[in-house]
């Protein structure tokens, strides 16, 4: 195969790369917003309030004991590292954009999973 | 018989053709250096917290077992090597310097293969120090687990994939270079036994192997060689039914029979793919994007979009085999369900290190360009540019080392240490999980001559006997989890030592006892305030413990209480004790438990404060309220 046909095929690859790209990141941001918006509600039996201050109660850093569906963004999330305990690590820097990811372990193949550990607040919100 | 290869048109005849010298491997080697000296100092300096298979890993080497699916088996004889060589540390010390030391070598891998796509070194050099400080990659160099050695497997098939195509690009004489193709068939099938998910490479690397000499069609020896080359390297796989009977504690099929070797193998996780419906793929990309930010930064994705173009332009074959090699593993990402997502792109985040090395390269030859004849300027440009990269590689860096630095972390062992001294004779201790996440305790048992006179329900299985008025203790996050057949039925559980982790928790399990209601997690908390106690110094050589003695004023739900000793804040944990007065609006609730000292702490005597955690008006705040001192020697 020729170098010309590999370099065609590279740049209609990638051009199809970034224009997909840009579609998926357009597609799950708030237009209105500019935030991005939640793909489902957050699972596992985690409050989900305002979205404006997370603590998280976790086993260790970024790895949360908790099943945050993958689908699921938090949005507009500002860490409070008021507890700052060693077993109550925040998971990293939370941003708009960032997903709040569970890494958890069922207690079997296609069981269920541990249980949620991770509270949303919102200001006056309980 | 016409022979491909690429035609790198940028960059000087030197750079294209040249093998590996003196100076890439002395490169190569001060990266690795660099890089083991920083996961060495920020190594876990005992058993492995950070990723739950660590303790597993560490038993099954040190023994020669068998692992969780997929098996591992090459990870599982480097592991044996490292916790019977090492002369130096624990069992689980050593395992996780066998993730410095192989992912440090990985680091090195990266130059060597960057200098391979080609490369100009200084780029090369830089992507594989973006690749060693990268976030997702420093944690896993600092843990026992089988992300960090699969680097240095990866890299070294890749490097050489790459050299066989150099040669048959120099060398007119097919019988060599089709002898380094069956050599790079071996690693490449060896591979599979540091991580299975290298499989999902093999269509890059036919693709590529077809791009570079489609004529070894042609040549059905050279291509019976490398077949039987890769069996060999995944006749490893063997060792699965050999050690079968091993671990038979993890809830999987075992793998003796070909059904079993499957499931085992590439059928494991068949239910977490495709797991996720299409219309969640641009968010899954979007997810994508925002793990290689984390790891490369924006500039990082910039320039690996410029690299992936640059590569096209100068080595298309290499472009595609990297290309397809990144597209397997972000394709396949697209509709699986991963708890553990970062870590699933350790492997093609080399790929994305080489695409910002090829990006820095094409910087570096748009300043060539653009300075012309002018040797000087074009020096110092590239001088400039290598040094903002540096600076900001160092940025990255210094954040990676805070955020992954776990020369401190010794909660698992502590709590092990404490839990094996607590449970008394003829009892049964359930750690939590089972299998790979139940083998800490076994590790404690095998590694440190723990005592054998209670039983260890996870330990190859074994049936307590259900029958005897045994005491059971339990480690684990929330009770209810505790389903097993031969649980104590009815039993409450009554917390009676908490470690440095909110899991670490070893609970005295009441037969016979209706349980309290164990409170919803979604739940939210009630205030609690501190209206006694005491803290009384049980044990002061490390592991030292106290005993909490706590009496809470609990208005609405449970209150999420914790505890402070010196300036650490050791744990915080929703309030679990006895009801021993009821008012109209309130209770007091009286919390009886060991709390272990960290052992990180400095010796002397430390202020221990507890205090509730306190969620009105939205914010968090904790009121502390001084109750004793903790005393290490």
């Amino acid at each position: 195969m020729s170098d010309r046909i590999l370099r065609s095929a590279a740049a209609v690859t990638l051009a199809g790369l970034v224009a997909f790209g840009a579609w998926a990141w357009c597609s799950v941001i708030d237009r209105t917003h500019g935030r991005w918006s939640p793909q489902a509600e957050v699972g596992g039996g985690i409050d989900h309030f305002a979205d404006d201050t997370l603590f998280v109660s976790t086993s260790t850093r970024g790895v949360l004991p908790v099943v945050v569906r993958p689908e699921t963004a938090i949005t507009n999330v500002v860490v409070s590292d008021t507890v700052g305990a060693p077993g109550d690590d925040t998971v990293g820097e939370l941003r708009p954009g960032r997903f709040v990811v569970a890494r958890g372990h069922p207690v079997a193949p296609g069981g269920p999973l541990v249980a949620a550990t991770i509270l949303v607040f919102g200001p006056g919100q309980r | 018989m016409k022979r491909a290869l690429d035609r790198p048109s940028e960059i000087d005849s030197q750079d294209q053709t040249k093998s590996v010298d003196a100076i890439d491997a002395v490169w190569a080697l001060a990266l690795a250096g660099a890089a083991f000296g920083a996961y060495l100092a920020t190594l876990t300096p005992g058993l492995a917290y950070e990723g739950g298979d660590g303790p597993e890993l560490t038993v099954v080497a040190s023994t020669l077992g068998l692992a969780h699916p997929t098996g591992y088996p090459l990870y599982t004889w480097l592991g044996w090597l490292a916790t019977h060589v090492v002369p130096l540390g624990s069992l689980a010390w050593r395992m996780n310097l066998l993730s410095a030391t192989l992912g440090a070598a990985g680091v090195g891998m990266i130059y060597l293969v960057a200098r391979r796509l080609p490369m100009h070194p200084v780029p090369a050099a830089l992507a594989a120090a973006a690749y060693g400080v990268s976030t997702t990659f420093w944690g896993q160099a600092v843990i026992t687990e089988v992300y960090a050695p699969n680097v240095f497997a990866l890299g070294g098939t890749l490097w050489l994939a790459l050299r066989w195509a150099d040669g048959v690009a120099r060398d007119p004489v097919p019988a060599r270079d089709d002898r380094r193709f069956a050599f790079f068939a071996l690693a490449y099938g060896a591979s599979f036994g540091m991580h299975l998910s290298n499989l999902g490479f093999a269509p890059a690397y036919a693709a590529f192997a077809l791009l570079i000499d489609p004529g070894i069609l042609r040549r059905p020896w050279s291509v019976a060689r490398a077949v039987l080359a890769f069996l060999l390297g995944v006749a490893q796989f063997a060792w699965l039914p050999l050690r079968a009977g091993f671990n038979d504690t993890f809830p999987n099929s075992a793998p003796q029979d070909w059904t079993g070797l499957y499931r085992y193998t590439v059928g494991t996780f068949a239910t977490e793919r495709e797991a996720l419906p299409i219309g969640n793929v641009p968010a899954q990309f979007a997810r994508y994007v925002a793990l290689v930010v984390d790891n490369f930064g924006v500039a990082g994705l910039v320039l690996g979009l410029a690299g992936m173009a640059r590569l096209a332009r100068v080595a298309p074959r290499r472009f595609w085999l990297l290309f397809l090699m990144w597209a397997m593993a972000v394709g396949a990402f697209m509709r699986t369900f991963l708890l553990d997502v970062d870590v699933f792109f350790v492997a093609s985040n080399v790929v994305v290190a080489l695409f910002v090395g090829a990006g820095l390269d094409a910087v570096r030859a748009g300043i060539v360009a653009a300075t012309g004849r002018s040797r000087r300027a074009a020096r110092a440009l590239s001088t400039a540019a290598a040094v903002a990269a540096i600076v900001v590689l160092a940025g990255a860096g210094r954040a990676s080392w805070r955020a992954n630095d776990r020369s401190t972390d010794t909660a698992l062992g502590d709590f092990y240490a404490a839990a094996f001294e607590m449970v008394p004779p003829q009892s049964v201790l359930v750690p939590a999980g089972r299998g790979a996440f139940g083998s800490a305790a076994i590790y404690w048992r095998l590694a440190h001559g723990g005592r054998a006179d209670f039983v260890l329900a996870s330990d190859r299985g074994l049936p307590p006997p259900v029958d005897r008025p045994l005491t059971f203790f339990a480690q684990t996050t929330a009770p209810p989890g505790l389903e097993r057949p031969w649980s104590p039925r009815a039993a409450a559980f009554t917390h009676v030592l908490r470690g440095a982790r909110r899991d670490l928790v070893l609970y005295r399990l009441e037969r016979d006892t209706v349980p309290e209601p164990w409170p919803p997690p979604d739940r939210m908390p009630g205030a609690g305030t501190l209206v006694g106690g005491s803290i009384t110094p049980v044990k002061s050589v490390r592991p030292a413990r106290v005993h909490v003695r706590a009496l809470w004023k609990v208005v609405g739900e449970m209150p999420i209480v914790t505890t402070r000793i010196g300036d650490v804040t050791v744990e915080a944990h929703r309030c679990a004790g006895a009801v021993i007065a009821t008012q109209p609006a309130s209770r007091v609730v009286q919390e009886d438990y060991d709390l272990i000292v960290p052992s990180q702490l400095p010796n002397g005597s430390h202020p221990v404060a507890l205090g509730a955690i306190d969620y009105q008006d939205g914010r968090i705040a904790v009121r502390w309220a001084p109750a004793g001192d903790a005393v290490i020697e």
